[in-house]
């Protein structure tokens, strides 16, 4: 094959298989448009009706959805763990631990008081819930599709 | 696309599991389960990988009559 790969593609293609590859970057376009049209509507948004969340709220509904998909549909399609990655319990036991600090962490806000909504736009209290949902979501999306494909693995009766 | 039981009647004379195909050839095996069941159209290098683990042509294995 020509030496046209870069670095980068060098480095993919050594992590993820054809079909991984062919996923994530079907995925990576979607997430591409739907950052895309995030952003568009929170502009359009704040330029007619002003502010629908506090700054670093704001920033991290923008950046969690995106990355929340990419996992979500990653993890689904069995394109987000790289082939030399023997197992996964590390990565996943990690991400629970991280996902589950910030969730607790924005739960003992409201119990001390904190409102999710203040004057009329999303509180900064948000911002720990909006940082453990990719995490979280990936775990759930993890653990479903472990229990799914059980049925899909090499002993299973012809479908 | 149709399952394509030749690999898996191939593998299973070889006495490998669908991760045994899996890591021999470098790949998943949700992607060599994604082969068999017809989901995935590999490439053709992964195809003459697949036939060179198991010891069939490409004919054997991915020729649809």
């Amino acid at each position: 094959m020509a030496e046209t790969k870069s670095k980068l593609d060098s480095y993919y293609s050594k992590h993820y298989d054809e079909r991984q590859l062919i996923s994530r970057y079907r995925i990576s376009f979607e997430t591409m448009w739907l950052t895309l049209i995030l952003i568009f509507i929170s502009g359009m948004f704040k330029v007619f009706y002003g502010p629908w969340a506090a700054d670093n709220t704001e920033m991290m509904v923008l950046l969690s959805l995106p990355t929340t998909y990419f996992a979500v549909r990653a993890v689904w399609k069995g394109a987000y763990f790289s082939i030399q990655q023997k197992s996964y319990t590390w990565t996943i036991v990690s991400f629970t631990f991280v996902g589950l600090l910030n969730l607790a962490a924005f739960i003992i806000s409201i119990i001390n008081g904190g409102t999710v909504i203040e004057n009329g736009i999303l509180s900064e209290n948000l911002f720990q819930f909006f940082l453990a949902l990719p995490f979280l979501a990936l775990v759930i999306t993890y653990a479903v599709k472990k229990i799914m494909s059980k049925n899909e693995e090499d002993e299973e009766p012809d479908e | 696309m149709t399952k394509n039981l030749k690999i898996k009647a191939a593998r299973a004379a070889k006495d490998m599991t669908q991760k045994d195909l899996a890591e021999a050839v470098g790949v998943t095996r949700q992607t060599m389960n994604a082969i068999e069941m017809g989901d995935y159209n590999p490439t053709l290098n992964l195809c003459i990988s697949i036939c060179k683990v198991l010891g069939k042509t490409l004919d054997e294995l991915f020729w649809e009559e």
